[in-house]
Formats: C-alpha cells, sequence, structure tokens
C-alpha cells in the first residue's frame, strides 16, 4: 500500500517513519498500561491505604483514668482538669511576634517555647502541639482576655492524675508518666497510643490495664490544609475502671502522719485474710511532677536522695530483722524439742563461744529464765544458749515456712525476696564458710538474715491466726465505670505453716508479755483492756561499737532501724501491724508507740476498743500541738 | 468552497472527531468530579470556564477544518511570525504567574502564546520543508534553517521560563525533521551534541527545575517539597485500584492533596475516580485518535499533509504521552496538559486545532482526484 502514492511527492521512507512512530507510540502506551496496572492492582490496596490516611485524621481521645479508692471508696487518686495551652501551627500568621506576645504574657522565655515547637516538628501543621502545660486561673483568664490578638493559639483541657493527699502512699499507689517509645513497643502495652500515660510503679503499674480504660478515636475528614471536613467518625472513650483497695482511709492516714518525719515504712494487715489496711513509706514524694513528665533536675533530687523517696520500704527494702526474728527462733526451737516453754535458762551478761564473746543488750541481766521472759524481755543470751544447739539450715527451715526470705506475692511490683541464710545460699552468695558463731547472730535476726517488712508481718498474721499464712493484698475489686466488678481479689491462703498450736500459743504468750508485762520491752505501748502481743527489734547497721549514750555522734546511716510488728487482740486478731522506723533518732524509738495508735484507731473504728476518757477530752482541745505525742525518748527496743 | 461537498463528507474522519469530543466532555465532566469537595458547585468557574474554552475551541476548530490546509500552509511564515512576535511580548510585559512570564491575561480568561507557537512551528517547518525538498534527506547544512526556526522560539519559551513547552516545541522541531528526512551521518552529528549540550543544560536549569528532576528519580527523598506533587498523584492513581472511587470520590482532588489537579495532573484525578477499568478506555480513546492521526499522515497525499499532519500528531501525541507518563511518575514532572482533557483554553485551543489540521488533511486527501 505504501508504494503507490509516491508520485505525490512522498517517499517511502517517510511512510516507513511513520509506522516505526506508530509503533513507538503503541509501545509506550503499553507502557504505560503497565505502570497502571502496577500502581493500581499489583500496589493498588497500598496506595488506597495512603490515601486513606491522607485524608484522614485519627484523634485518640485518651480515656479518663480510673481512680484509686480507699475500702469505703474515699478517693486516693483520681483525675482533674488541667488547663493547657496549646497551639495549632498552620493557623498561626505571624510566628515570631504571636509567640513573642505569648511568652511576655504568661512570663515564659520565647526561646523555650520555640523549642518546644521545634521539637514537635515532625508533626503535621494541624496538630497541636501543647506549649504551657497546667497553667493556673489566673494565666488562663491573662489568656482568655488577650485571645483575640493570639489566633492560632487555644486552652486544651488535659485530665491530669490527682493526688488530694499528696504524697500519702505516693509508693503503693504509684505515679504515671507519659508511655515511653519503648514501652510502646512492648507486646503487652499493644493498646496504648503514643500520646498516653501509662502507670510506672505501685497499684497504677500493677494494674494498668484495668486503670486504663479503652482509649477512643475521633476520626476526621480533612483537606491538605487540614481542615476538618466531612464526617468525624467517633469511637468513645471507656473510661477506666476505679480500683478499690483493701486500704482503711483512716488507718492510712494515720499512719503517714506518723510515719511524715521518718524515714521507714508501716503496714497494716488484716492477719486472718491478707487485706491489708494501711501501708506508706516514708519520707515519700509528690507523684503529681511524673505525670507530664518529670524534669531532670526533680529526678535527680528524687535519686540522690539517701533516704530513697521512690522505694517502697515495706516490700522492696530487705533488712536485718533484730529481735523481732525472736519468735521464729522460739518456734524452731520448741518444734525441735530444744527447749520447753517453761525451762528456765541461764542467761548472763554475755554468751562466750570459743574465744568469741556475744553481748546481751541489757548488760545488768543476769538470772535463769523461761521462753516468756527471754521473748518479753528479749534476752539476748537465752537465745544463743539454743543457738548453739540449732542448726542454721534448721532454723531457715522454720523461717522458711512463715514465709520468710521469699516473696509474699503482695499484688504490687518489684517485691524483694529478702534472705534467709542457709550453709548452701549463704556459701553461694557469699562465698563464704558457715561459722557457728554466725548461727548466734541469725537467731537474734543479726547478719545475713534480711527480711522485708511485709514478710515479718505475714509470719507474725500467721503466728496470730493460728498457723495460716495468707498472700497479703491491695486490691479489693475494679468496678468498671458502669459499675460492673471486673475482678474481686479473694484471700489468698498459701499454706498452714505447720507447727504445733501449743507452741504458737507459747509463742503468743511471751509477745504478749512484750507489751504487757513490767520487764517487756515495749510497754509504752499497752492499749488498755486490749491484748496487744508483739516484738521490738533493733537491727544493727554496723557492729556495735558505739555505746548507747553517744547516738548522736553517729552518723545518721549507721544508726540502728528500730522494729515493731505485732497484733491485737490476742485471742482473735483483727489487726497485726509491722513499724520499720529507720536510722531512729532515738533507739528503738517509737515503732511500739507509732503501731500501738494504729490498733487504737483500728479497734476503736471497729467498736472494739473506747479510748480511756481523760485520753478523749485532751483529743476535744485540739490545742494545735496536739502532733502526735509521742515521747521524745523512749527506750524499748532490745 | 462547500465544506459539505460529499467528497469531503465520506473523507472526513468522523472517529476520530467523535473521540475528541468525547474526550472532551469526559474531560469536562471529570473537572466536575475532581472539584474541592468543600466548594462544589454545578456553576463552578472551572466547569463553566471549561464548557467556553470548549465552545470556543469547537469554533476554531471548524473554522481551520472550513479552510484547505494548503491554505494555511501558504501563509505559514505570517502565521509563525505572528506567533514569534507574540511570545516576545510576553517575555517582555507579560502577567507573573508561578514565577514564569508566559500567561497573557484576557480579562476573564488567560493566555498561553508559547502554546500556539507548536502550531506555528509545525506550519513553518512544514512549508519550509516542501519549499526545499529533498528526497535523499537533509545534511546538516540544509538544516541550518529549520534549525533556527526551531531553535528562536524554543530559546524564547525556555528563557519565560517554560522548560516544558520549550522541550516539546523542540520535539516537534525534531519529529518533523525526522519526517522530512535527515541523513543518517547528520543524525549521527545531531546525538552527538545533543549528548554534549545536555549535560551543560544542567548548570543552566533553575534549582525548582533541577529539583523536579532530582525528585523523578527520588520521589520520597522530599516528601513534602518538591517530591509531594508526584507521590500524591501516584497515590491517587494507585488508590483507584480495579474499579475506582467512583464519581465525585477522588479524595486526593476533592480533598486538594493533589497539585494542579485540573491541569497537570486531571489524569491522576480522573485515575483515582475511575480505575484501572476506566484508564484502559481513556488510554484507548487517546490510542483511536492517535492511530487515526498515524492513518491520516500515512495517507497523506502531500508532502505538506504529510508534514502538518505529522506535527499535528506529534503535538496531541506529546502531550498525552508525556502528561501521563508524568502523572504515574515515569517522567520528571512538566507542566504539560492532558490533550482535551486538562482544564485550561490554551491547550484546548492547541489540542483541538492540532486535531482539526489531521481531519482537514484527511477530508482533502483525495482532492486533487476529485
Amino acid at each position: 500500500m505504501s508504494s503507490q502514492y509516491n508520485e505525490n511527492g512522498i517517499l517511502k521512507g517517510q511512510k516507513n517513519r511513520i509506522n516505526l512512530l506508530a509503533v513507538i507510540v503503541t509501545i509506550l502506551l503499553a507502557i504505560l498500561i503497565v505502570r497502571l496496572f502496577y500502581l493500581q492492582i499489583v500496589e493498588g490496596g497500598y496506595y488506597y491505604k495512603l490515601a486513606k490516611d491522607n485524608a484522614t485524621r485519627v484523634i485518640y481521645l485518651t480515656a479518663p483514668r480510673g481512680d484509686i479508692l480507699s475500702k469505703s471508696g474515699k478517693i486516693f487518686v483520681d483525675n482533674e482538669s488541667s488547663f493547657n495551652i496549646a497551639v495549632i501551627l498552620s493557623r498561626v500568621k505571624k510566628k515570631k511576634t504571636e509567640f513573642k506576645f505569648l511568652a511576655g504574657l504568661m512570663h515564659k522565655n520565647y526561646r523555650k517555647i520555640l523549642q518546644k515547637v521545634k521539637k514537635e516538628e515532625f508533626l503535621p501543621p494541624y496538630e497541636p502541639i501543647i506549649l504551657i502545660r497546667n497553667i493556673s486561673i489566673k494565666e488562663l483568664s491573662k489568656f482568655e482576655v488577650n485571645k483575640l490578638f493570639l489566633k492560632g493559639f487555644f486552652i486544651a483541657k488535659i485530665p491530669i492524675r490527682h493526688y488530694p493527699f499528696g504524697k500519702m502512699g505516693a509508693q503503693i499507689f504509684g505515679y504515671v508518666g507519659p508511655v515511653s517509645s519503648t514501652e510502646l513497643k512492648e507486646k503487652k502495652y499493644g493498646y496504648l497510643n503514643s500520646s498516653d500515660i501509662i502507670g510506672e510503679t505501685g497499684l497504677e503499674y500493677y494494674y494498668q490495664k484495668y486503670l486504663h480504660g479503652k482509649d477512643g478515636e475521633k476520626r476526621i475528614v480533612v483537606n491538605s490544609k487540614g481542615e476538618p471536613i466531612g464526617n468525624i467518625v467517633v469511637k468513645k472513650p471507656v473510661m477506666g475502671a476505679n480500683l478499690y483497695t483493701t486500704l482503711d482511709f483512716s488507718l492510712q492516714k494515720l499512719a503517714y502522719k506518723l510515719m511524715k518525719k521518718r524515714e521507714g515504712a508501716v503496714i497494716a494487715v488484716n492477719p486472718k485474710n491478707g487485706k491489708i489496711l494501711a501501708m506508706v513509706s516514708t519520707p515519700s514524694f509528690n507523684p503529681f511532677y511524673f505525670s507530664e513528665g518529670i524534669s531532670r533536675k526533680h529526678w535527680d533530687s528524687i535519686i540522690n536522695n539517701d533516704e530513697h523517696p521512690l522505694q517502697n520500704k515495706g516490700i522492696q527494702n530487705a533488712l536485718a530483722p533484730g529481735s523481732t526474728f525472736k519468735a521464729v527462733a522460739s518456734l524452731a526451737a520448741l518444734s525441735l524439742h530444744l527447749i520447753t516453754p517453761e525451762e528456765k535458762i541461764y542467761s548472763g551478761p554475755t554468751f562466750k563461744l570459743g574465744n568469741a564473746v556475744f553481748y546481751n543488750w541489757n548488760p545488768n541481766q543476769n538470772s535463769k529464765v523461761n521462753l516468756y521472759r527471754a521473748i518479753a524481755e528479749s534476752v539476748d543470751t537465752y537465745f544463743y544458749s539454743i543457738g548453739v544447739r540449732i542448726g542454721i539450715d534448721q532454723l531457715a527451715d522454720y523461717a522458711h515456712r512463715l514465709g520468710l526470705g521469699e516473696k509474699t506475692g503482695i499484688d504490687l511490683p518489684d517485691e524483694n525476696p529478702g534472705f534467709i541464710p542457709t550453709k548452701r545460699l549463704v556459701y553461694k552468695r557469699y562465698h563464704s564458710r558457715w561459722y557457728k558463731g554466725s548461727t548466734l547472730s541469725a537467731i537474734i535476726g543479726q547478719s545475713y538474715d534480711l527480711v522485708s517488712p511485709i514478710q515479718l508481718l505475714m509470719a507474725y498474721s500467721a503466728i496470730a491466726n493460728g498457723g495460716n499464712l495468707y498472700r497479703p493484698f491491695l486490691l479489693q475489686k475494679i468496678v468498671s465505670w458502669n459499675g460492673k466488678i471486673l475482678k474481686e481479689m479473694k484471700p489468698k491462703f498459701v499454706r498452714r505453716i505447720n507447727i504445733k498450736q501449743k507452741y504458737l500459743n507459747a509463742v503468743k504468750k511471751g509477745l504478749c508479755g512484750v507489751v504487757s508485762k513490767n520487764y517487756g520491752t515495749a510497754i509504752n505501748a499497752r492499749i488498755k483492756g486490749i491484748k496487744f502481743c508483739g516484738k521490738t527489734g533493733t537491727a544493727q547497721i554496723i557492729s556495735k561499737t558505739y555505746s548507747i549514750y553517744d547516738i548522736k555522734y553517729i552518723p545518721r546511716k549507721y544508726r540502728d532501724n528500730a522494729w515493731f510488728v505485732g497484733f491485737a487482740p490476742l485471742n482473735d486478731p483483727k489487726i497485726a501491724v509491722v513499724v520499720l522506723d529507720m536510722h531512729a533518732r532515738f533507739l528503738g524509738a517509737n515503732a511500739a508507740v507509732i503501731a500501738k495508735k494504729i490498733v487504737e484507731k483500728y479497734l476503736e473504728q471497729k467498736g472494739l476498743w473506747k479510748p480511756p476518757l481523760h485520753k478523749k477530752n485532751e483529743k476535744g482541745k485540739k490545742g494545735g500541738k496536739n502532733k502526735s505525742k509521742l515521747p521524745s525518748f523512749i527506750y524499748t527496743s532490745f | 468552497m462547500k465544506i459539505l461537498d460529499n467528497q469531503y463528507a465520506k473523507n472526513f474522519d468522523f472517529i476520530m472527531f467523535f473521540t475528541v469530543i468525547l474526550i472532551s466532555v469526559i474531560g469536562i465532566i471529570n473537572l466536575y468530579g475532581s472539584l474541592s469537595l468543600n466548594h462544589k458547585d454545578f456553576l463552578d468557574p472551572y466547569v463553566i470556564k471549561q464548557i467556553i474554552w470548549f465552545v470556543i475551541s469547537f469554533f476554531i476548530m471548524s473554522v481551520i477544518i472550513t479552510i484547505d490546509y494548503n491554505t494555511l500552509i501558504e501563509a505559514a511564515y505570517y502565521i509563525y511570525g505572528f506567533i514569534l512576535i507574540f511570545i516576545t511580548v510576553v517575555l517582555l510585559k507579560g502577567r507573573i504567574t508561578h514565577g514564569a512570564s508566559r500567561w497573557i491575561s484576557l480579562g476573564m480568561f488567560s493566555f498561553q502564546p508559547s502554546e500556539l507557537m507548536k502550531i506555528g512551528l509545525i506550519f513553518a517547518l512544514a512549508k519550509y520543508f516542501t519549499s526545499y525538498e529533498n528526497k535523499k534527506g537533509y545534511s546538516l547544512k540544509g538544516l541550518i534553517v529549520p534549525f533556527i526556526v526551531i531553535i528562536i522560539p524554543v530559546l524564547l519559551i525556555a528563557k519565560e521560563p517554560d522548560l516544558g513547552t520549550a522541550l516539546i516545541v523542540l520535539f516537534i522541531g525534531f519529529i518533523m525533521v525526522f519526517l522530512a528526512g535527515i541523513k543518517k551521518s547528520s543524525m549521527a552529528v545531531l546525538a552527538g551534541i545533543a549528548l554534549v549540550v545536555g549535560p551543560l543544560l544542567w548548570f543552566r536549569l533553575k534549582p525548582y527545575q533541577k529539583s523536579r528532576i532530582l525528585i523523578f528519580l527520588h520521589p520520597a527523598k522530599d516528601y513534602l517539597g518538591a517530591g509531594y506533587n508526584i507521590i500524591q498523584s501516584e497515590i491517587a492513581v494507585g488508590a483507584g485500584r480495579f474499579f475506582g472511587d467512583g464519581f465525585g470520590n477522588g479524595s486526593q482532588s476533592t480533598l486538594d492533596f493533589l497539585p494542579a489537579k485540573h491541569t497537570d495532573f486531571i489524569f491522576s484525578t480522573f485515575m483515582q475516580q475511575f480505575g484501572f477499568l476506566g484508564g484502559l478506555v481513556l488510554i484507548a480513546l487517546y490510542f483511536i485518535v492517535i492511530i487515526r492521526g498515524f492513518k491520516i499522515v500515512y495517507r497523506a497525499k502531500k508532502l505538506q499533509g504529510f508534514l502538518l499532519g505529522g506535527g499535528a500528531l506529534g503535538i496531541i501525541t506529546f502531550h498525552a504521552i508525556i502528561n501521563m507518563y508524568m502523572t504515574v511518575g515515569l517522567l520528571p514532572v512538566v507542566g504539560v496538559p492532558l490533550p482535551f482533557f486538562s482544564y485550561g483554553g490554551t491547550s484546548l485551543v492547541v489540542d483541538m486545532s492540532a486535531a482539526a489540521i489531521l481531519l482537514n488533511i484527511s477530508m482533502r486527501r483525495y482532492k486533487f482526484q476529485s
């Protein structure tokens, strides 16, 4: 066909070129179709999602965190609204002038505000950036007045953790903080968004899943400028569940009041089921400062405080139990038939083992004593004479039966298991052979013995309740926003401690003597009409080279720890209390008195005890100086 | 002169004519579907203006079809010269838009004279090559005049600066030289020059022009900057998948994620709405127009018709392929409209004129026999 038109002035070659071009164009269009196939069919789903992501903005609506309440529903931790100044950058016309104006208005550093903006620069321009957190009402009104000059800025109301009682029980409730990128990657936190806060310690951490609730979602269709267009789909946030603790509100408050100025811990528990009635650890910290991300400086000051405010000393701290361990030693000696309760053993001021001399706390001790008196008066030499006859592994066996040296399983994170020495364990841990003399130290709760207050408390509870070891717990129930009970904690019986009832009774009798007998070491803890039984203890930090009289010259951190652990009433124990008063200003100071006040308060509430009349009058006065009326120098322990 | 002479009517390429009209109508419908969600209005100025332009170009098309193309070629140098002066005027005092003085304002409408240059050029070259026919192929020496004819508007347009149009004018010129015939040795020399000059040109580019080319190579590098256009365009195309999101549901265009959605990236908005299936149909329509064009050029009886038709076809084909290639990321972003489809009067007029020239040639191919 091509050659016939040659005479019209068009060459065959030219026609061939047209054919060539037609082929090229066809190929080019075919390539285009292949490309379209790739984009739309092969990668279509991917691009479809990108287009949807382009046009929808997901705004996560943080679910209000559940409250933490006392047994009766008094609020320990809840939320309040905080007012924050936020900005949407794309709406700010003249950035420099407006930021400067805001900085001047709020008395903030202009450069610091700019830094904050810079830090969030990767955010799309329609996303609000929080510039100034938690402004006061005064600042809020200042902002509102000048709102006309601050286009693009607005007040963001954000729920923030609120602690009506500040530092009280901060380690127990724990603190919350912005979720970190590493936490976000963890599988168990799969439900979190980057804007969430998360429980970092304490109950906030342990019951995070319940407290958090379910975040909502707001899906907004926006155009390329980020202006919302079209429908908004909302998934409503589900409020976090409320956590009812076993804590008794007034007891908790009292415990903190008594301990506020000290370093240590107080725990009160129902000895018959393990419900914790009060738990404080001091000194404490204000968890509020953590919820928005704590400043470096503040964090350092907390971390470098050698009284460890963040530590829950009731469970995370294991130390020598001192003489409180004698109850355990007594049970072991009785069960192993090394002694009988009535058997009198000569106990002098010192006890010699080979070349070593072991001292009694009271240098005037020089008589034959039976078990009751030995416990009541905390006679060291009595126990030394048991110590030479008992093996350390046997002693450890009884300590373990009572739950010492193992985690109690309380519903709080990072419990310290403590340490109860056996020959094998000591070798493993300290690469040291066991010496007989060490048994004498161990039997009075020194040397290698390390227990946490909660362990000691549960051991004494087991003695008090007739031999049942319980797992202590703080959670009573978790109730969802609509009143559904999501979780209810039943007392968990761990085991029978497998010690004969008569031996338990003998030790209990001894423990009651500690308070009731005139020679007892805790006579100042007597409660009129109530059989309050317990044991004092003083645990040495360093070996006893200081005499008691030069206590004020001993550096604080080397001062002894004072203990008291006890329960009441004897026959039907309602409450058991442990008090750890670390580096007590005065030896053995007041631990028993603190326990007594707590027991009194509890029994009074229960209607089991009434304060004597004259005391009531004193209360009625409320002279203002009625702060814990503790004698400034009481010599109790050992 | 009888327009509807039986002979003319018989040889009039109705298929091409109606396909072009069809594409234009789909274009207007698509334009309506790609309007922003927050000001969707049936009387949208974009749609109204495009309909007016369509009417205008239809009129121009009719005029071009009516006048014998041979007559038009007689006036080729005047057409060329007139448009050249026009461009110079624009360059000197054109309105500044997008940092380029390529527009001339005509009240409600604005006009891009450089687009018209394409038409002027094909007339001028067609006339030149018919006047100085060389059956053995042109040597470099014989190409000096065509070279000047091509390079003056190219440089002027590049100066505006409108590199895309300048390059297309250059390509169209080259295609016509190719169709007229060029010696193989000359071709080799030209290729050699292109290889040397090409890289040198790089340093003459404006920063945004450079970045467009760089971004084409690595679009993800600058997501919100220069790479934004091409990424958003690919998202729009890909999101259409097989059946498309449906008319008016192209989120990339209705929510304004796609820049230049009415003009350069109109193809992407179409692809998101109508998907791969719609894309096949649209490409098939273009294929019909182009193949009919090839047939017309092939069948042209006179060298004038052959060359003029080749040039006109070149305009449509270059526009179509470069535009679609660019929107799917196969070419760097250059401001080239999709023929008959993109919003914009000038390009519609130019492409319609090119189609009219082809129809004109097809209609009159047996003129001398009758």
